[in-house]
């Protein structure tokens, strides 16, 4: 609305109160169209007051840790599907591609403070690599209070990455290595100034009881954050609900960018490939010291709805595979990060899957209706098992087939109930059974005041079309 | 501002810092007028900035990014209000609201006398510049409503001074 039609709502409502060229004046004073200036107005100065609302130090604060926790949840509602993909590569792991070297274990078992991380280390031929071309530093810094010392070990990094080596070590017999624990990262330019955003971080959840635990903090540079910043500063933090925090632990230490600078190779693909009828583009691939990624994206022509490729792994000239161990979900596509090759050099790889997990898109909606519990809609393998409020949230069990070759949870984000109103779930729990059926439990925040018929809609389902298929393409490197 | 939004739905994460900080004291005072303490309306705009992160992707229109987050903030603040009324806690004091005090003895008689749902409309047309179409489009109302309360909230002050000022005079 303009400044005019805001005028005649003011005065359209002629009165001959006394007060009436108080208020016009006033609203004219707030509009700043006409009026006498130096006498003041009484809306202006309800409006000066409101606008003078003294402003508290903990605004930047709270802006700084809303981005955090929208990142963090971000993250988290991606992570079953996260889990399923890094369950994936576990378990092509242990089908026994992995080799440690022994002169690669032993120079890591001689850095002080490394040794408790050889055995994940092996974990990833491709971070393997990367220490032996002399991407670790060893940072040892350390933070004691209430009797439980943090301690950043040492840091793999590379423009797109940093790995962090952490432990927490009980120092005061009695003293308990926190629970619950949140890790907040700072970052800093090289002037000193802290990064706000542009950066994820992973791992690093509640450890487990004992007087040592030793974990791995990975903080993801979004490509617009390059190159990577010079400075780091990782503080461990129990926040409280209300985002007050109880207890902290922070070390700050500087990153040898010069070790990986420049270290990055970018490839644009076109290759088309199928698979149970599908059809997707693996689009480009960035190689990185420390991981590599690829982008792929799925035809919007496609009949089924695609949660993502299960069984991918990559293959060189040699037969060295090069597992996934993670991949983010976009509304465009997928990137999915696999081990890094960058250091061996490959000429060419082989992208190979066994399968498309999807649904028909006509199954994705389900609706429940509340009082009788019958369930309408959605895969004809999904059972409803009941319904229950946990304060003011409210969540629903429900059990479907499920093959552990494909590691996949059920989710859903949104429900919107009779009135129209929407719930947005924060809670999975899965549990599965020997007879492969998997049991799941989703919880609705704020769900106790869902009335009558629900209606849902999946965003993840552990069904797999099998169709194996297999995509060459050549690398860029000579 | 739109620059940013249209950026930040791109996943850059710094516009979106900038985005968020360029909207903070707007979103903090409204919060602040809702919520009546300090603490609360922190909060508010932690989580409000927390759900636009999550949600920017999702944005329709970058031009119109202030009232899409605005609307996240005064969701929240309606959720919270609710909340609290349900499980018991009192509203803060309202003397805690230093703006609701104005000097003038008539202004603050017909502030504190007005009821919230007007109050609001007045906060964010009057003092936050939002336009009609937004206020409907923030408060889910048609715009007819929006512009039935306007006209009662101004009545509505129009009577307390008018009251006040025959007291006086």
């Amino acid at each position: 609305m303009d400044e005019e039609k805001k005028e005649t709502l003011l005065r359209s409502d002629e009165q001959s109160s006394p007060l009436e060229g108080k208020l016009a004046d006033s609203s004219a004073g707030n509009f700043e169209s006409s009026g006498e200036k130096d006498k003041p107005t009484t809306l202006a100065e309800w409006k000066q007051c409101y606008t003078e609302t003294p402003l508290p130090a903990g605004l930047d604060e709270a802006v700084r840790i809303g981005i955090e926790r929208g990142a963090r949840r971000r993250r988290t509602r991606g992570r079953s599907r996260l889990a399923a993909w890094s369950a994936a590569a576990v378990l092509v792991l242990f089908l026994g591609s992995v080799r440690v070297s022994p002169a690669f274990a032993a120079y890591i078992s001689q850095i002080p403070g490394l040794e408790s991380f050889v055995e994940w280390l092996t974990l990833d031929k491709g971070l393997q690599l990367a220490v032996d071309h002399d991407l670790v530093q060893e940072i040892g810094v350390s933070d004691t209070h209430d009797g439980v010392e943090f301690r950043v070990d040492g840091v793999i990094a590379d423009e797109a990455r940093i790995v962090i080596m952490y432990s927490f070590v009980v120092k005061t017999p009695g003293a308990k290595i926190p629970d619950q624990a949140h890790f907040r990262l700072g970052l800093y330019d090289s002037n000193g100034k802290r990064i706000e955003g542009g950066y994820a971080v992973s791992g690093g959840s509640s450890p487990a009881e004992g007087d040592t635990v030793s974990r791995v903090l990975e903080v993801e540079l979004m490509e617009e954050n390059n190159p990577a910043p010079q400075s780091l500063e990782v503080a461990m933090v129990q926040e409280a609900a209300t985002g007050i925090t109880a207890g902290e632990w922070k070390v700050g230490f500087d990153l040898d960018t010069a070790k990986f600078q420049g270290m990055r190779q970018e490839q644009e693909l076109h290759h088309t490939f199928t698979s149970a009828g599908q059809t997707f583009t693996l689009k480009r691939a960035i190689y990185y010291p420390t991981r590599m990624k690829l982008e792929i994206d799925s035809d919007p022509n496609n009949r089924l709805h695609i949660f993502g490729l299960t069984g991918l792994s990559l293959t060189d000239e040699e037969g060295r595979v090069w597992t996934t161990k993670t991949a983010t979900i976009d509304p465009d596509g997928w990137t999915v990060f696999f081990e890094s090759s960058y250091f061996t050099r490959p000429k060419r790889l082989t992208l190979s899957g066994l399968g498309v997990n999807a649904l028909p898109e006509n199954e994705r909606v389900l609706q429940l209706d509340l009082d009788s519990g019958k369930l309408t809609g959605g895969p004809a393998d999904l059972s409803f098992e009941g319904s229950r409020v946990n304060g003011n949230d409210r969540s629903f069990t429900f059990k479907m087939p499920y093959e552990s070759e494909h590691p996949i949870a059920f989710q859903m984000e949104k429900v919107t109930d009779s009135t129209e109103k929407a719930f947005e779930s924060h809670l999975f729990e899965s549990h599965q059974s020997d007879g492969g059926i998997l049991e799941q439990t989703i919880t609705f925040q704020g769900g106790k005041e869902m009335k009558g018929t629900l209606t849902f809609r999946i965003s993840g389902y552990p069904r797999v079309e099998r169709s194996p298929f297999t995509v060459e393409f050549e690398t860029p490197f000579p | 501002m739109t620059d940013w939004a249209a950026k930040a739905r791109r996943g850059d994460d710094s516009a979106f810092a900038e985005l968020a900080h360029a909207c903070k004291e707007k979103l903090y005072r409204i919060a602040f007028a809702y919520l009546r303490n300090e603490a609360d309306a922190l909060e508010a705009v932690q989580e409000t900035v927390c759900r636009a992160y999550q949600k920017i992707r999702k944005l329709k229109e970058p031009e119109h990014v202030l009232t899409w987050i605005t609307r996240i903030l005064l969701n929240y603040c309606a959720d919270e209000v609710k909340r609290r009324s349900r499980s018991g806690i009192a509203p803060a004091d309202y003397a805690a609201a230093a703006w609701d005090h104005p000097s003038d003895p008539d202004l603050q008689a017909a502030v504190r006398g007005l009821d919230p749902k007007y109050r609001q409309i007045v906060i964010l047309m009057y003092f936050e510049g939002y336009t009609l179409t937004e206020i409907a489009s923030l408060l889910d109302l048609p715009s007819g409503t929006v512009k039935t309360r306007l006209h009662k909230a101004l009545q509505e002050l129009r009577r307390h001074l008018g009251e006040g000022e025959d007291a006086h005079g």
